[in-house]
């Protein structure tokens, strides 16, 4: 089909001819891979940030290990890895049990695993200098209430090293989003390889990529101004310095 | 995992390696070069020259890296071929090759980000300073020339040696566009030979060794310079 004469706002209209669903679609999907991942990351980089303060050896070593290697390969090499070498794992898993064929490995599930799993090295680095940083009193003080290391945890520690992780949060918030779109190389259906089907079909490589680049400019300059306001919220009854 | 095929296809990733160090070299030299007067508009211009600089460094820096490879290669690349005196000129097998595309697109991301780190330093130089430079009689250029920007440096000297690393690691994006960079290479053999783990490894070593060959010695210039 030929569209040289069509223009560019009803190519993203949402009739039957235009692709505007499909753009809401993927922006949708990066959007949920990204927040899953994310929460994913978290959990693992308190894990990790758990292991690498908790004194014990073994577990020390383990985390650095993980952030050591995981930050030192870039992103969308380790995506293909973990891709790969995570999908057959799973398969041949399957295998060995006797159920061959009776699962597959969701897309989605495998694409969040595989970002949280590399975000989570990450995360371990903010959580464990956002800890660091606290002043000893505040879990002294927590000790001497007799509270139990969990209460210690949620009360005192996390609400507090919240506030001091906060910007390293926020950064890499920004890069998952960004780098959400990596998984399009191992063809996940996400915004940017809707943008890339679509530039395909209508030949307009330059228009669509661009406005696929607008989109992600969009989400990440709004979620910047959410971590403003919880960066607002958090800092309350703390002196900003002003 | 056969030993045996790894060491017969080593030698396949010295030239992949070769431009992967180009890529990474060329793009950080000509980056922070340019990444200062970006930040002294961004700090110091008039209107114009700070919005400009400001809307550059937000664009580039909220958006994927790899959406602005497909903007720079198939976007303006395809508008360039369907220009027919572009197609005959001298130029045309230089933009034919992908590498030269990679190139600009990592040498745009370098500048915006360095320049964002700059401008933070810029703004940590104590006034005090900038208003002794002043009271010198130095002229404006001076004052940026021998007292802000090299203060400004120093500050921002661990950031920008961040920046590097992550340079480094953000060429693999080049074999997105066809060029045979290592993962290039490593995404070519995969294809020729249906084999993964081989190839994959070899490129994860090689990076893994690069970033920490790199990471020790912009550790080893801080402490130079924190001695000076």
């Amino acid at each position: 089909m030929d569209y040289s004469q069509t223009s560019f706002w009803s190519l993203v209209s949402f009739s039957e001819t235009g692709w505007g669903w499909a753009f809401v679609q993927g922006a949708w999907l990066t959007v949920r891979i990204s927040l899953a991942s994310y929460l994913l990351g978290i959990l693992l980089g308190l894990l990790g940030a758990r292991a690498k303060l908790g004194g014990n050896r073994t577990l020390y070593w383990l985390a650095e290990g993980y952030t050591t290697l995981i930050r030192a390969i870039p992103t969308l090499l380790l995506i293909i890895v973990l891709y790969y070498t995570g999908t057959r794992f799973f398969d041949a898993t399957l295998n060995v049990l006797g159920l061959a064929g009776t699962m597959t490995l969701n897309g989605f599930a495998a694409v969040v695993f595989c970002l949280g799993f590399i975000l989570g090295a990450y995360m371990t680095e903010v959580f464990r200098g956002a800890i660091q940083a606290l002043p000893p009193g505040m879990d002294e003080a927590a000790r001497s209430l007799a509270l139990s290391p969990v209460q210690r945890f949620r009360l005192v520690t996390f609400p507090l090293m919240m506030r001091l992780a906060l910007p390293g949060l926020n950064n890499l918030w920004q890069s998952t989003l960004k780098d959400s779109s990596l998984v399009s190389v191992v063809g996940f259906a996400e915004l940017l390889a809707t943008g890339k089907m679509v530039a395909g079909e209508t030949r307009m490589y330059l228009t669509f990529y661009v406005f696929i680049a607008v989109i992600f400019l969009a989400l990440t300059l709004s979620s910047n101004a959410v971590f403003a306001l919880v960066a607002r919220r958090l800092d309350r009854g703390f002196d900003r310095g002003a | 995992m056969s030993l045996d095929f790894l060491i017969r296809i080593l030698p396949d990733f010295i030239r992949p390696l070769w431009i992967t160090l180009s890529l990474w070299l060329l793009s950080l030299a000509i980056g922070m070069i340019l990444a200062i007067p970006i930040a002294i508009a961004a700090s110091a211009g008039g209107r114009v020259a700070r919005w400009t600089a400001v809307i550059f460094m937000t664009c580039i820096r909220g958006t994927p890296l790899l959406v602005q490879f497909y903007i720079i290669y198939y976007g303006i690349g395809t508008l360039l071929a369907q220009i027919r005196w572009i197609r005959k000129s001298m130029v045309w097998p230089i933009l034919q090759d992908a590498y030269w595309y990679a190139l600009v697109a990592l040498i745009i991301s370098c500048a915006a980000y360095s320049a964002e780190i700059l401008r933070g330093g810029i703004r940590a130089v104590p006034k005090g300073e900038i208003e002794a430079a002043r009271s010198l009689g130095l002229h404006r250029i001076h004052v940026w020339r021998l007292v802000v920007l090299p203060r400004a440096a120093r500050i921002a000297l661990p950031a920008l040696g961040g920046e590097a690393v992550i340079l480094l690691k953000s060429t693999v994006l080049a074999s997105t566009i066809t060029v045979m960079d290592l993962l290039g290479m490593a995404n070519y053999i995969r294809a020729q030979t249906f084999r993964d783990y081989e190839p994959l490894l070899v490129v994860t070593v090689i990076y893994v060794v690069l970033t920490f060959a790199l990471s020790r010695l912009i550790a080893r210039i801080e402490r130079r310079k924190e001695a000076a």
